[in-house]
């Protein structure tokens, strides 16, 4: 009777266990949650954070993007928090990884409704018009024009037209790029005698400079090119694309895809050969032997590579120590029919959209951190590539500001500045309309796959554009 | 009235009697029970009704749409489905066999040749890659197939020039993928099988050896049908082991290059985690319970006949 007692003692004890174990919260608090998560001065205290009658608590804004806090947002954290502490906003920032995991991660927090305040969004158009639709960000429009803000004059109508949804604003776009350049070694082109095409160049003058900049074989070669083909291929279908205009992919009003274009054909065509030669790394090599921008550009290994977004990777000599000269040239095109764009200045693209949480406690305090950041804020991004799109930014500075800090390793700083001039320098925006649709995502991925299967010799040129057009197109029926 | 007060008693006594048992084995078992409910029996249903319909995850609990049997029917015309349902089963198929087939001869063999105080040290280092994460040793495998890591290196050694890229490669991915998986099982078939060997009855090697049968007639005619029972459990785990593949899967080529090496639980994870379609996802999964469903009935039947 004894035992059964002991028995029966035990096995509540193990069942009350399990239930404290179901409550646990993963140690995160202690206490009874607060808003949102977020950390006000007195805890206790539940009332809004703007009801006037009780003084202005501090509100700490949590704050997601992908960048590292070293590249820029902890010094960007930490002048709002000097500039702001007397409003009672603070900010805090945490990093995720930008990539299908790590949106993964932010996604389910915010369906969770966890305590996010304010997140970036990167990806374009496509990852921003799904947390739209799934009701995870909160509608700017008034509350920027409350604040005298006007998208259109302050960032360009045609960098935010994309953003609009049936005239409403749910992001702002903050930082301006053109993924049609690449990051090429100066070093290695001056030392094979090839002046830098900072003002465009065409595929055959490409590829007799992807002659002379190969060197060596098995472990000691020296390629002339990465194409990042394992990473995104944006750049490569902004590159390719960008002789057919800002809507390179679609044509007839998005009612089918531009793959039949002649101008895939030879950007393709040219992949092909300049792999099939030697001179660039096969899809296979980046895959296999796990090719990055660090672990060859920066390594001396390969004399150019697409990826603009690595600006900060290539000025960061801690962490990836060289001693050669980093230049930006644009992506060749076909022939000097289309050198008038060679800039591709029409490729200019906004992103980096920055997102408010729907369910966020403090909308207003939100919206006062991103009229900030938009208009100016952002400024300590900016030595890491991260051009601000704010018409009022002064573009002048960033070239000092990419450089400083690393003038004593390289003479001359670890970019050529006049390349890095002549990247700022193109244009911000386009006059045509961006054409989207609910199917990009998809249309991207077609792309991938069909581009995989060319590189792989799986197909031929002809026949992986061919149904690379009739599976988009079906699509878009 | 005193007789019948007692006789009232003695049977509440037993009543007591037999409730007590009961209750002590159900106060034990309910914390795996409410585990079991909470975590398995309650999200499997949840997936078998997500399954019929449009849910995509971003949209929250309960922002869907019935859609029927759409999912169910639009997985036959999916090329990606169909290929990670082929890949899924030629990896069955080959793993399966080759596994159980190496396992049994290097447990004989280890049981016969290997000196006895040698035996368990083998074992034991054999079972090591199974109790390695496979996150870490998927990693391993993944630098020794690379252009230069050591499997490369030695094809190139012994005089093919251009050996195959393994985990790049539309042909060679798969294979390569089935190797490590054949490797990293191998050593727990091989603990279950030498189990076995040791509680074989003697008397039948003895009588063998009477008739005078060699080592292979042995091994044949006297191990392998003696051994029938454990090939039979090993199959039925292999099978089920095989059909969930997915960590190997994801670390060492995330389905690629094309569909090469998609098999049905990555496909579910892409389909969930990467474009968010559950409803879709689920569907495929509920197509996933179904073939593990028939396996397991397949080898609750051959029970209940042993």
């Amino acid at each position: 009777m004894k035992k059964k007692w002991i028995a029966l003692f035990l096995a509540l004890v193990m069942t009350l266990s399990l239930a404290a174990c179901g409550g646990n919260n993963g140690g995160q608090q202690d206490t009874p949650s607060t808003p949102a998560g977020n950390t006000p001065s007195t805890p206790s205290d539940e009332t809004p954070a703007t009801t006037p009658e009780t003084p202005k608590e501090t509100v700490t804004l949590k704050m997601w993007g992908g960048v590292q806090g070293e590249y820029g947002y902890d010094a960007l954290v930490e002048n709002f928090n000097k500039e702001f502490a007397d409003k009672g906003i603070q900010v805090e920032y945490t990093r995720y990884v930008n990539n299908a995991d790590g949106n993964l991660q932010l996604d389910t927090y915010l369906s969770a409704g966890s305590d996010i305040d304010i997140f970036m969004c990167y990806g374009g158009t496509t990852r921003y018009y799904n947390r739209v639709d799934a009701g995870l960000c909160l509608d700017l429009t008034d509350d920027l024009a409350a604040r005298g803000f006007d998208p259109a004059k302050e960032l360009g109508a045609t960098n935010v037209a994309p953003y609009a949804i049936d005239g409403r604003f749910y992001a702002m776009p903050t930082k301006t790029d053109n993924k049609a350049w690449m990051m090429v070694n100066a070093d290695m082109f001056k030392e094979a005698g090839i002046e830098l095409p900072v003002n465009g160049w065409t595929y055959a003058q490409f590829t007799d400079a992807c002659q002379k900049l190969t060197k060596g074989e098995g472990l000691d070669k020296t390629y002339a090119v990465r194409f990042c083909f394992a990473d995104t291929k944006d750049y490569l279908r902004a590159g390719m694309g960008s002789p057919l205009g800002i809507n390179s992919i679609y044509k007839d009003g998005a009612a089918e895809t531009n793959f039949d274009s002649e101008v895939w054909k030879n950007g393709i065509q040219l992949l092909w050969d300049t792999v099939e030669a030697g001179y660039a790394y096969g899809w296979d090599d980046e895959v296999a032997d796990d090719v990055s921008f660090a672990n060859s550009f920066l390594e001396g290994k390969c004399a150019m590579s697409l990826g603009v977004a690595n600006i900060r990777v290539a000025r960061d000599l801690e962490t990836y120590p060289h001693d050669f000269q980093t230049a930006l040239v644009p992506f060749p095109v076909p022939d000097e029919s289309y050198m008038d764009r060679a800039d591709h200045g029409i490729m200019s693209d906004a992103g980096d959209l920055i997102v408010v949480n729907s369910k966020t406690q403090y909308p207003q305090e939100c919206i006062d951190f991103i009229v900030w950041y938009i208009q100016g804020g952002m400024a300590p991004l900016a030595s890491g590539g991260r051009i601000p799109l704010w018409s009022g930014f002064d573009k002048s500075s960033i070239v000092d500001a990419v450089n400083e800090g690393t003038t004593d390793a390289i003479e001359g700083g670890a970019f050529d500045a006049e390349s890095l001039k002549a990247y700022l320098s193109i244009g911000t925006g386009f006059d045509e309309a961006v054409l989207v649709t609910d199917k990009d995502a998809e249309v991207e991925t077609i792309f991938d796959e069909e581009l995989q299967a060319i590189m792989y010799g799986q197909k031929s040129v002809e026949q992986g554009l061919a149904d690379m057009k009739s599976r988009s197109d079906a699509l878009l029926k | 009235m005193a007789q019948q007060h007692t006789t009232q008693q003695l049977r509440a006594s037993a009543r007591q009697q037999r409730a007590h048992p009961n209750l002590v084995a159900g106060t034990f078992l309910l914390p795996s029970l409410v585990g079991l409910v909470c975590f398995s029996v309650i999200p499997m249903l949840f997936s078998l009704f997500i399954s019929f319909t449009d849910w995509n995850f971003l949209k929250g609990i309960g922002n869907w749409n019935v859609v029927g049997l759409k999912n169910f029917i639009d997985l036959w015309s999916d090329e990606w489905f169909t290929a990670s349902l082929v890949n899924t089963i030629i990896f069955t198929v080959v793993t399966v066999p080759i596994g159980l087939f190496l396992a049994v001869v290097l447990a004989v063999l280890i049981d016969t040749f290997c000196a006895k105080k040698l035996q368990g040290l083998v074992r034991i280092t054999m079972y090591m890659p199974k109790i390695c994460n496979i996150v870490a040793s998927s990693a391993v495998w993944v630098m020794l197939y690379s252009s230069y890591g050591p499997f490369t290196q030695l094809m190139r050694s012994l005089g093919w020039d251009d050996p195959p890229r393994f985990l790049v490669s539309y042909t060679w991915a798969l294979p390569a993928v089935m190797l490590m998986c054949i490797w990293s099982s191998l050593g727990y078939q091989v603990f279950i099988y030498s189990a076995s060997l040791t509680a074989l009855p003697k008397d039948l090697y003895e009588a063998a050896d009477l008739d005078g049968v060699n080592g292979i007639q042995r091994f044949f005619y006297v191990t392998l049908p003696q051994l029938k029972p454990t090939t039979f459990f090993l199959t039925i785990t292999g099978i089920i082991s095989s059909f969930k593949v997915f960590g190997q899967i994801n670390v060492m080529t995330q389905g690629g290059p094309g569909t090469s090496t998609y098999t049905l639980v990555y496909y579910i994870y892409k389909q969930a985690f990467s474009y968010y379609n559950m409803g879709y996802a689920s569907a495929v999964a509920m197509i996933l319970f179904l073939l593990l469903l028939c396996v397991t009935v397949f080898q609750w039947k051959h029970n209940k006949e042993d």
